[in-house]
């Protein structure tokens, strides 16, 4: 996970005012991301890439920080809920 | 200088400094001559200034002119929306461009902290939004009712937006146990009481397979938007059941359309010769799901969603939109209200 969310971030400071492109790329990632966040806030620190499966037992809040670097790029509030999720479980 | 010896040539000129006005103007009026569609396209590579790319944006308007409008389906005739809409997550630059262009329907307005200038300054009443409701997605609880409506209020209060056309639970019901339990119905029936969101749709995302889901939201009746993954190579099965949502007069809007449709699409360089795109993934995308229709002979979908980066990419889509809509047999807009 650590490395998918490092990965995502490289992409999403690749954006420029010109171009958005790169950091749109990561969207895709990052909405499936939201979808694979357990009823704990936090999500396996291993997964499957191509089927979200867990590969490990440990769990990570790391995407958070993916989730609010995108929300300040995009001067958006789309990964808030997921974000408060985690939070407020007194894991971010 | 052949034109594609000025491009390169301005192409290396502009990484230096940026192009002079009269430079600008050149490669620009060159590009303009490739005519409707591939103005950008000459404009690839070049390193332009933000009133250079505004400048870059108004011609590509120009060109295309304005999209058609067409009813949101029958449960929502009321709203001519157009065949592509904006979203909260394009590039900034390009929603000046997209409502030159008409379009008028706003997808995931309720993330905007603020409205961007070019919608704060229209009225209200003059475009439609949705707003993406968190609640339903996994790990969260689609029964936690305070959330989901909170989530509504709070953004109103930040954008200013004062109300939403739909109410869109995303991302949608993981199964129909879920489903039917129908929490977000009750949030979205008390709004509506308030007058803050005039209708109920969904995201939905495929955690229950498609075919075994939509049909069951259908027959609730209760849904009049529905927002679905749909590209080119998407299986029969799947597009059986959103043609039996667009038969039932939900409004139907594409998404995913290049996430999960330009691998396939760019193997099949017959089928994108066929749609005149060739070389052109994004165009040839959106115009096969807009101009695929039901055994009726009508569209599925009515529009779509794309996340639109850059005046290239925005050019291609809205293109392929533009296209696409003809393709699809023609819905006679309803007669004007007197």
């Amino acid at each position: 996970m650590n490395w998918l969310v490092e990965h995502l971030e490289y992409m999403v400071r690749l954006a420029t005012d010109a171009d958005y492109t790169p950091m749109q790329r990561a969207l895709h990632p990052a909405h499936i991301l939201v979808t694979l966040q357990g009823a704990d806030g936090s999500w396996p620190a291993r997964i499957n890439l191509m089927t979200g499966e867990a590969l490990a037992t440990e769990r990570t809040i790391t995407p958070v920080r993916l989730f609010r670097l995108l929300q300040q790029r995009l001067s958006s509030s789309e990964f808030s809920v997921a974000i408060t999720h985690a939070e407020s479980l007194g894991k971010g | 200088m052949q034109n594609s010896d000025l491009l390169q040539h301005m192409q290396a000129k502009s990484q230096e400094k940026p192009l002079s006005r009269r430079d600008f103007v050149q490669v620009l009026t060159t590009a303009v001559t490739a005519g409707p569609g591939l103005i950008a396209a000459g404009l690839a590579g070049l390193s332009l200034t933000r009133s250079q790319r505004a400048e870059a944006a108004e011609a590509v308007v120009a060109a295309i002119g304005k999209l058609p409008r067409r009813p949101f389906n029958t449960r929502l005739k009321h709203m001519q929306i157009t065949p592509m809409c904006i979203c909260q997550d394009w590039n900034p630059e390009l929603v000046g461009p997209g409502l030159a262009l008409g379009i008028n329907f706003v997808h995931k307005a309720g993330y905007y902290n603020q409205l961007p200038p070019e919608l704060a300054r229209l009225p209200r009443e003059s475009y439609f939004t949705d707003i993406t409701v968190d609640t339903t997605s996994p790990g969260h609880n689609p029964d936690d009712f305070d959330s989901a409506y909170n989530q509504v209020v709070q953004s109103l209060q930040n954008n200013g937006l004062k109300y939403y056309d739909i109410y869109r639970a995303h991302f949608g019901w993981h199964d129909p146990a879920s489903f039917h339990k129908g929490t977000s119905y009750k949030v979205f029936q008390r709004l509506k009481r308030e007058g803050k969101v005039r209708h109920f749709g969904v995201s939905q995302h495929p955690y229950t397979p498609y075919p075994n889901m939509i049909p069951i939201e259908v027959d609730a009746d209760i849904l009049e938007a529905m927002q679905v993954w749909f590209s080119y190579n998407t299986p029969q099965p799947i597009q059986d059941a959103f043609a039996g949502a667009s038969k039932n007069g939900i409004g139907m809007t594409a998404m995913k359309v290049f996430t999960n449709g330009h691998q396939p699409m760019s193997q099949n360089p017959q089928l994108m010769a066929q749609l005149n795109a060739t070389g052109k993934v994004g165009k040839a995308c959106i115009q096969y799901v807009l101009g695929t229709n039901r055994p009726d002979g009508k569209p599925i979908f009515q529009t779509c969603v794309s996340a639109l980066g850059n005046l290239q990419v925005f050019e291609e889509n809205i293109s392929g939109a533009t296209l696409g809509h003809k393709l699809a047999m023609d819905v006679t807009p309803e007669p004007a209200r007197a």
